[in-house]
Order: C-alpha cells, then structure tokens, then sequence
C-alpha cells in the first residue's frame, strides 16, 4: 500500500516508525482482523499469533523484537495475499529480524533458526553460491550438534545430492563484500 | 460610491483559531468601498443575524460580504437575513475564510492575510452585483418513483396517500424486491412477507399509483418542476388485460430448470413465470432468453393452454412518456457476486471456494431456505444433498471493509442478518451449532445490539472474533481455517454448511441511472446525497429525491424512514404552485436594432450545455422579416454552469450573478494586493 | 524455431534438486529450448538473506541480473520457486524491464503448450496427480507470477496436456514448512505431512511440484513427515519436468528418478 515511511526514522524512533521505514510498510493500516493468523502456516507454532506481532509494533512495544513468531515466518507471504488492508507483514517480519540481529534480542528458542539464516548468508559471502552439504556442516557447528543430521549423508551421497562445493564466483563474493544497507526510498 | 458592510465570523473556533478576527475587522475597513467591518463570534446565529440587519439598515448599506464558512453552507442563511433587511439578496456574497483558509492553514499571520484577500475579492464582486430575482416556474404536481422494492413501495403510498400522482416504475416482472424475498426480519423475528405483501397489494388498488412493472427508464428530459420521463414497458409477452393469473401456462411450460433470481438461484422456474406466488401483479411474463419458442421457433405450448388468450409472443416495447414535477430514486442495491466476478473491479474470493463448493452460499440464499415460501419450505437443508446441516459456519465481512477486494466501506446490515441467521437456524435446527466469524459486531440501532447478545447469550451462537484465510471442501463438508484472535489460536472447523454475509454493492447499472438523472454518485457508485448531513434525501440534481440503498446500505427501517422524508420533500416542492429557482442563469446578449445580438447563431454553446438549454430564436425586423437566427437560454432547465460562457467566441452569453466582469475584478482585485 | 532462454539453475539445482536440473535440460531439448547458463550466477539469496540482510538480498539480485544481461536481450528462466521470487524482487528493485520467468511459464505459453502437445509420446492417461504450488510460484501476488494468487490453474492445465488427471487437492497453495528444515525440521514434518496425506487420501498416484525445497520436504523428508501426522505409505513426488519428461518418452534415468528418496514406480507403460 502506499506510504510514506517516516523520513529519518532513527535508533531512537518509536518502533512502528522504525520497522514503517524499515519495510515501507504502514502498521497503523492492520486492523487486526487475524486473516493473516487464519492462514499462517506458523500462526499455532510460536509464542503469539502474527497479528499478535504486528499489534505490539502498532503499541510500540519492544517485546515484538523479542518475539520468537518472526523467526519461524517462513516468508510463504500467504498473510501478505490475504491481508484485507494490504498490509505485507511478510516484509514487516523481515524488519523486525533484522533489527533483532542488530539489537541481539533474538530469543533463545529462535537460536537455530537465527543460525540457520546466518550461516546461510556468510556461506553465500564466502563463495557466492550455496552448497546444502557446507550449510549443514557449518549450521551443525554453530549450533554445537556436529551430529545433527548426519544419518541423512549417506543417502543424499548415494543419490548424487551431495558433492563437494565447486569453486567461489569471485564477483558475487566481492558484491558480497561490498554490500551496503540498501537506501531507504 | 459604494456602502458595503463586512461581517466577519469566527465560527465559535474553527475560524478564530487561524485568523485574527478582530484585527482583520479592522484591515478590512481599509478596502475602498467598505463602510462598516464587525467581527463576531457565531454569525449565522439569531444575534448574528439580527447584528447584519441593524447594519445594513442603520449604515444603509448597498452590499454585504459574509466572511464565514462555505457558502454552500450558508449563503442562503445570510442573504435571507439581507432580504429580511430590504437589501436583494443577490447584493450579499459570502467569502469562505473557513474551509478556504482557517482549516488548511495553520500560520495564523498569513492566514489572517488570505482571509483579507479572499474579503477583498469578494468586496470587488458585490460592488458589480446586480440585483435579481428568482426566476417562477410551474409545477407538475405529479410524481415519478423509480424502484419497487420497499423504499419505492413507502415513498409511493406516501405520495399517494397524500394526494400526489405517482407513476411508480420497476425493472423486475413484480414489486416487492429485496425485501419480499426475506424470511424474517431484524430485530423483531417480523414475518418479511407479512408486512411487505399487503402494501404491495396496496400500491396494485391505490387509485393514485401508476403501476409500470418490468419497466426501465429510457429517458430523462427537462427539469425540476417538469420533467418528461420516458419509459420503456418492456414486452411482456403476455397481454395485461386479459390475463386473469390463472397460471395453467406456467404448469404446462415444457422448460421448468430455469434458475429462480427470487430463490437466488436455489429454486427452479418455468420459462413463463411470476417470480413468486405473491407477486404484484400477479401475472406471468416470459423469459424470451430462455423460451423455447423465442430462442427455436418450436413450442407454443402457453398460447394453446391460454384461455383468454393472453400470451402474445409478438408484443413489443412500448415507451410511454410520464410528465412529473419531481423523481424519487429507490433502485437499491445488489449483493456481492460470490460466484463468478459479477464487477471488474472487484477481485472475487477464490480462496473461499468461489462459487464452485456447493454449500457455500450467501445471506440471501439462506432467507430463501430459512423461508417458507422458499425452495424448502423453511426447512434449513443444504444445496448439495438436502441434508439437514449440523455446523453452520457464517463469515461476515466478505467484501466489505476490504480494500485488497476493492471495497472499503461497511455494508452495515450484515452484523444484523447474520445475528438474525443464526437465531432462525437455531430455532429450526435445535441440536444445530451456529458459529459467526467476525471482525466488529456493529450493532447501533434501536433494539439491535440486544438481538446480537440475544443469539449469543440465548440461543448459543458462538461468536469467534477473526476472519477465515480460507475453505475448501473435504469429504461432504467445507474445510473451515480461521483465527479467534480473543484466545489467539488458529480454529480449523469442519462445516455442513457455510454462509457468506456478502457486501451490499450498488446496482451494476447505477451510474448509468445517475446518468439519465444527473445525479452524482461516489466512488462504489452509490448515489450522491446533495450534503451528507443536511441534506440526505434531495441530489445534485434539483427535483430528484433519494430513497433507501441506492444511496448507501440501508437496512430497512432507515430505507422506509428515508423513503417518507423523500415522500415529504416532493410534499413540499408540490405545496406551492409556482417553483422559485437561483436567478443564476445564463443570457444570451440582446440589444437594439441594428445589432439585434452579438450572437452569430454559430451554437457551439448547443454543443457544450449538458442541460440543453439552449434554444433556437429568430430576431424578427419591425416587418416580421427574420433578420438572424441566435442563441437563447431557457432559464427554467440552465443550472448556471457557465460552460456556453467558456465556449462562446464573440463572448454573447453571460452568467448573471458570475459575470465576466465580476470575475475579472476578482482577480484584479487578488493582482492588486 | 528454437526458443532461447538465460538459464538460472540456483544453487539447489547443483545439489539436493540435482535432478530437477537434469529433467529441465533433458526437456529442453526435446521441445527446442535453448538454455543458455547465465555465466557465473551466484546464489539468489532465498530466504535467509531477505530475513535478516536486506543488503546481501540486494546485492545478489544486483549482480544476477547483470550476470543475466550478459545472455543478451532474452527472458530469465528458472526452475526454483524461491529463485524465481527473488528474481522478481531483484527486478522490482531495479526497475529493470528483464523477463523473469519459470519453467512452468515457460511450457504454459500457448505456442510452447502446442509444442508440447505435439511432443507427447506417452500419454499418462488415467495418471491421476496432485499439483502443488506452495508458496513462491504463485505469492508475491502480481501480473509476473506464474499465475493467480488464489486460483491458478497452470500446474493443473500442463499435466492435463500430458493427458495426467489433475485432482482436486486443496492445500496447494498452503507451505510445506519451507527453509525451516534444518531448524525446526518437527515444523517441517506437519506442514508437509498434511499435504502428504491429503494428496494420498484423495487417490493420487503422485504429487507434482516445482521446487527443489518443496521437493526435498516432501521426498527426502517423507517418513518422517508421514509419521508426524500418522499416516501411513508412501506418495512419489515429481518435478514438473519429470512428468513432462515421462510424457516425451525420456527415460527414468535422463530424468533423474533415481535420486528420489520415495521410489517412483512406473507410472505408464514405458
């Protein structure tokens, strides 16, 4: 939907004006019917629904960045298609991610899924493509379960799903590299 | 030189708060021309008033300017009060410093400055005003009600009752509409064909009405006070007159599936029907689509049963013109189209099964199987099977308050219905489990929110408060996954039978009826009310009259309430036997012989007028030789838009009351600042 | 007349959907498509990088779409739904005109699904299939999806051209638990057991999907995800290609059956 995030939207900005700027999105729009809950994948799976998510941004309270509901938004967007008031709470739970990185309030039960996602981006910085057998050696040592499954192997390995990973593209890893915070609009 | 009194409101705040009344009173003086400048606090008041009539009499004043609110607010209030004072009234002008400045602004020195300018504008105007007079016409006292549902019903027995001719015209082969297709009625459990069929019955005997059924309005002509209405009697097939109703064609008519629109679908119909057994009138018509003698040439069965001899395949429309004063619009509404995408605009729900499960129907058709005089007799079973359903899930809110569908607003009426459906399934299924899926239970209205807690509380519907993301069928039920954000779990329910509250959405031909009328209408199509507050029932278009949900979802108390005050307004226009109208018309130029008129007869003004008011006149020499043939306005149907003025070449026409002179010296009089 | 395209594998292809990979390039040659292989494509960033890094998210879209320009003026394609959505994203963020396309849009467009008729050798009659969207093929909503966010019928219509029997399998839309895998596999394993034993219950003889996570959920992961929502048996899941593929009289092999985790028992007579 159309809006104009708050310009300057800082550290020190309420959080509905921080995540509105960080994602483009209005949360005053949500009327917090729960279609987006109805249809969520996830909705049953976490501590709140994701309507639930969005009314602790809209009360600008900081609990929703402690939340564990964001970190198992599998970003299906099915919630976004269905949104009566076209609000994409997709590209909100993105920014409340990130901002929970940044502000290291990712809950304890989030932390494989945060692990999950950060071994995945630094593997694609350090090679600038994914290989799935890397990411699990790499995602089992950073949770400290190097045994995590490992039964899986052998079957991937016979069917050919796994090889050793090919070599870097050096281009990508450099725009890796060099990445910057994407300008807000 | 000219005497000319400023009044300056506040308006309590909303002015005074931006502008520096007081102090503005005072530049105003400054403005050459004004003799007097007071600022008060509520000008449109009695005090108010009385203040502007003191002055104008003790100043003897030649003009006044109003700088008030918008004149459509109040320019008739003020130039009342300077007619009162023996000024014409067309010598006071209203400067809109409200919503024009104080609102939009909130730098009180500028504000305070436009206000001066928009004051001097005006000053400059009145000083080149004229004095006018409200031009007479003669009323028909005769009245055109468009519609047949309930409000068309009241507004015509009203009118009728009252004394008034009425022509009332309905699309449908019956009267009766929405309304008569209802079981019951909220918040009372009122038989809906109980109270409805006798004042159909009424409309059919009143000496009064002028009953066009199967009906539509062709043609719009001429103006408040006289209009000339044509209207098409689409071709029945079947002669009036001699039709007794007898209803043997309907029993032999070979082609019996046809889908019942009364029933919603629900039902079966013949080829040549009534739409239901209490249709006024009471005759059949047939459906030339869908007749086999129409669309093979075979068949014929009706015309060989008929004894009187009625059923006649070669009848044509025929148009009949209706001379009436004034026009009551009652077309009402459609309901949201679940099915297949019945607007463009909107996007359908697919993911709730799109018309394709089969017992997921809408809010009409459960009044139909809810009514006794429905497909089931009254009995709650479902399309698929005519099983008796054990679950019944209702969804309110479908199309409405949902942009991403293409529908903003409330439809107003669902809350109640839906309250009202799960009260009639309880009553006819004991052991049957009602469940309301809601966003906000919007019951204002008198009796109303008693009746929602009445289903709740009383006959144990359960009322989950979230929407449902989607259903899908399962086996012989509908696979419900909804929220209650209350508890904020997920609810995944397993339903016989599922009922869409869909939105009310204006009749698809709306526009096209706002059109022929000159009415406005909004953004969904709905028809424009002259002002939202003041003015509900009369239109942009003077004369025309607005009853029930053409105008917006009503349900139907407020459309019977709006359907009389309707009723009233025409009472009134038709209570004087001359219509005064605003002098602000245009005129074409006139002058002595040589020049007779600037007017070379091109009409291109003809071309440009939406109204056609411009007439043809011939400019005869002494001998009654036609010297040239120019431009005339007829001033009974101009509505003073100025559109001839704009497209005039040799500048011969002019407004009265915005001439090119007046407007001129209003933007000098800005240039001059 | 041979169709040419700017082929994006993704990184899956290279791996656990090796064999969607293979059935895209051996149909390709059978319907006259011209894939050319971006050079040096690097990851889309899927997921993760959108959920927590906006800048790598961008940066890699960046960098694929110009690696892309360098095929020339011709439409992107790929077989991975997540590469497919980020593709779009990288494109909107661009403002580019480039064609960002699936293989599913690809063998819709109405000359290719003449092409395809013609190209029928074994028709899988009476082949009765469950077509799974999942999330990203059809969502973000928009014109440049493969087709209607609520209802599409494209999956549907090419497995009828194949002479398969699509059947009615109302969760197609809904997310088989996604990038949750490796995390939350016990999420994993009731999303994606609810699909399985929709589609079985409902008689079909397999599931068709495009998408190697889909896929993996949905093969690799199937015993467990059986177990979660105690159901019993098995359910072979096809990539879109492979069905083409059997349809065209490729053979298991070419088409890469061998590396699933359920056996696909041979659905016509080879």
């Amino acid at each position: 939907m159309s809006h104009t995030p708050p310009a300057g939207a800082t550290a020190a900005s309420p959080l509905h004006e921080r995540i509105a700027a960080a994602s483009g999105e209005n949360p005053a729009r949500c009327y917090q019917c729960g279609r987006c809950s109805a249809g969520c994948p996830v909705a049953d799976e976490g501590d709140c629904q994701p309507h639930q998510v969005l009314r602790l941004v809209q009360l600008d309270d900081e609990a929703a960045l402690h939340a564990l509901q964001p970190w198992l938004c599998v970003s299906c967007n099915t919630c976004a298609t269905r949104c009566p008031q076209q609000v994409d709470l997709s590209a909100i739970m993105d920014a409340l991610r990130v901002e929970a990185i940044e502000r290291g309030t990712a809950p304890a039960a989030a932390r494989e899924v945060v692990a999950f996602n950060q071994v995945f981006v630094e593997r694609v910085a350090a090679r600038g493509r994914l290989n799935e057998g890397e990411l699990g050696a790499h995602f089992n040592l950073r949770v400290h379960a190097p045994f995590k499954n490992l039964t899986a192997l052998p079957g991937m390995l016979v069917r050919g799903k796994m090889r050793p990973p090919g070599g870097s593209i050096a281009g990508a890893v450099e725009a890796m590299r060099t990445r910057k915070e994407p300008q807000q609009p | 030189m000219a005497r000319i009194g400023v009044f300056i409101c506040h308006c309590g705040e909303n002015i005074a708060r931006t502008v520096d009344c007081s102090s503005l009173a005072k530049a105003v003086l400054g403005i050459p021309g004004v003799r007097f400048a007071v600022d008060y606090k509520y000008t449109c008041s009695d005090p108010g008033q009385q203040m502007i009539l003191a002055a104008i009499r003790e100043q003897r004043l030649d003009g006044i300017v109003v700088a008030a609110c918008s004149p459509s607010m109040h320019e008739a209030t003020f130039r009342k009060a300077a007619m009162i004072a023996g000024l014409n009234p067309y010598l006071c002008e209203v400067a809109n410093i409200r919503e024009h400045c104080s609102w939009v602004h909130d730098d009180k020195p500028a504000a305070t400055a436009k206000s001066l300018d928009l004051i001097r504008i005006m000053v400059e105007k009145v000083k080149r005003n004229q004095e006018l007079k409200p031009i007479k016409v003669p009323i028909t006292r005769r009245a055109l009600v468009v519609g047949g549902g309930i409000s068309g019903i009241q507004s015509a027995l009203d009118l009728a009752n009252a004394g008034i001719p009425v022509a009332l015209v309905e699309r449908e082969p019956s009267i009766g509409g929405h309304m008569a297709q209802l079981s019951e009625t909220f918040p009372t459990l009122d038989c809906s064909q109980c109270i409805m069929t006798p004042r159909m019955v009424e409309v059919a005997q009143h000496p009064l009405i002028t009953l066009h059924t199967y009906s539509e309005i062709e043609k719009v002509d001429g103006y408040i006070g006289n209009f000339t209405v044509t209207v098409r009697k689409k071709a029945r097939s079947v002669d009036l007159k001699k039709c007794t109703g007898c209803g043997t064609c309907m029993q032999k008519c070979p082609q019996k599936k046809l889908p019942s629109s009364f029933d919603a679908g629900l039902g079966q119909r013949t080829a040549i029907y009534v739409p239901f057994p209490q249709a006024v009138p009471n005759k059949p018509v047939i459906d030339r689509a869908n007749c086999t003698r129409f669309t093979t040439g075979r068949c014929g069965v009706c015309q060989k049963v008929c004894g009187p001899g009625a059923i006649d395949f070669e009848q044509q429309d025929e148009l009949v013109e209706e001379k009436v004063g004034a026009v009551v619009l009652a077309t009402g509404f459609q309901l949201y189209g679940i099915g297949e995408q019945s607007e463009k605009m909107l996007k359908g729900y697919p993911e709730y099964g799109h018309g394709h499960i089969k017992d997921v129907i809408d809010g009409m058709q459960f009044e139909r199987l809810a009514s006794a005089s429905g497909p089931t007799a009254g009995e709650i079973r479902r399309p698929s099977d005519g099983t008796v359903p054990k679950t019944v899930v209702f969804l309110q809110c479908v199309g409405s308050r949902d942009p991403a569908k293409g529908i903003s607003y409330c439809s107003k009426i669902c809350c109640m219905y839906t309250a009202k459906h799960t009260i009639l399934y309880k009553h006819k299924v004991h052991d049957g489990k009602a469940v309301v899926f809601y966003m906000d239970i919007r019951a204002a209205g008198k009796g109303y929110d008693e009746f929602t807690r009445r289903a709740i509380e009383d006959d144990g519907a359960l009322y989950l408060r979230g929407r449902v993301s989607r259903l899908y069928q399962d086996g012989g039920q509908v696979v419900v996954s909804g929220v209650d954000t209350l508890s904020g779990r997920n609810v995944e329910l397993r339903a016989d039978l599922v009922v869409l509250a869909t939105a009310v959405r204006p009749q698809p031909d709306a526009r096209t009826t706002a059109q022929l009328f000159s009415v406005g209408y909004d953004a969904s199509g709905f028809l424009n009310e002259a002002h939202p507050k003041l003015r509900p029932v009369e239109t942009a278009a003077a004369g025309v009259f607005l009853a029930g949900a053409c105008q917006a979802p009503k349900d139907i108390p407020e459309s019977v309430a709006q359907a009389s005050a309707a009723a009233s307004k025409v009472q009134i226009l038709f209570s004087k036997s001359e219509l005064e109208r605003e002098p602000t018309v245009a005129r074409v130029h006139r002058a002595a012989p040589p020049l007779y008129s600037i007017c070379q007869g091109c009409f291109a003004c003809a071309g440009a007028c939406p109204y056609q008011a411009i007439e043809h006149e011939e400019l005869k020499d002494r001998r009654g030789q036609v010297i040239k043939t120019v431009a005339r306005v007829n001033p009974g149907l101009c509505q003073g838009c100025g559109t001839c003025v704009a497209t005039c070449r040799n500048k011969a026409v002019d407004l009265d009351g915005y001439t090119d002179d007046q407007v001129f010296a209003e933007i000098a009089a800005l240039g001059a600042n | 007349m041979s169709t040419r395209l700017a082929y994006f594998p993704g990184c899956s292809q290279h791996g656990t959907g090796r064999e969607f990979d293979e059935s895209i390039r051996a149909i390709a040659g059978r319907l006259d498509l011209q894939l050319d292989e971006i050079p040096e494509w690097a990851c889309c960033g899927a997921t993760p990088a959108h959920a927590i890094d906006p800048a790598a998210d961008r940066a890699l879209g960046r960098w694929n779409l110009g690696q892309a320009a360098k095929c020339g003026d011709v439409p992107v394609m790929t077989g991975c739904a997540s590469c497919f959505a980020r593709l779009r994203s990288a494109r909107a963020h661009a403002g580019s005109d480039q064609r960002i396309l699936h293989i599913a849009q690809v063998l819709g467009e109405p000359a290719m699904r003449e092409r395809l008729k013609a190209a029928v050798v074994r028709p899988l009659t009476g082949v009765k299939v469950a077509c799974y969207y999942g999330c990203l093929l059809t969502r973000p909503a928009g014109p440049d999806a493969i087709d209607d966010a609520e209802n599409p019928r494209l999956l549907e219509d090419l497995a009828g051209l194949l002479g398969a029997t699509a059947i009615d399998f109302p969760l197609r839309l809904d997310c088989c638990g996604a990038s949750l895998a490796l995390a939350r596999p016990d999420i994993v394993h009731r999303r994606s057991g609810r699909l399985l034993a929709m589609a079985q219950a409902r008689g079909a003889q397999a599931l068709v999907v495009a998408c190697p996570l889909c896929h993996s959920n949905l093969d690799f992961q199937q015993v467990a995800a059986m177990q979660a929502v105690g159901a019993q048996g098995e359910i072979p899941v096809l990539y879109l290609t492979q069905l083409v593929g059997l349809a065209l009289g490729l053979e298991a092999r070419q088409l890469g059956l061998q590396r699933h985790f359920v056996d696909v028992p041979a659905l016509v007579g080879a």
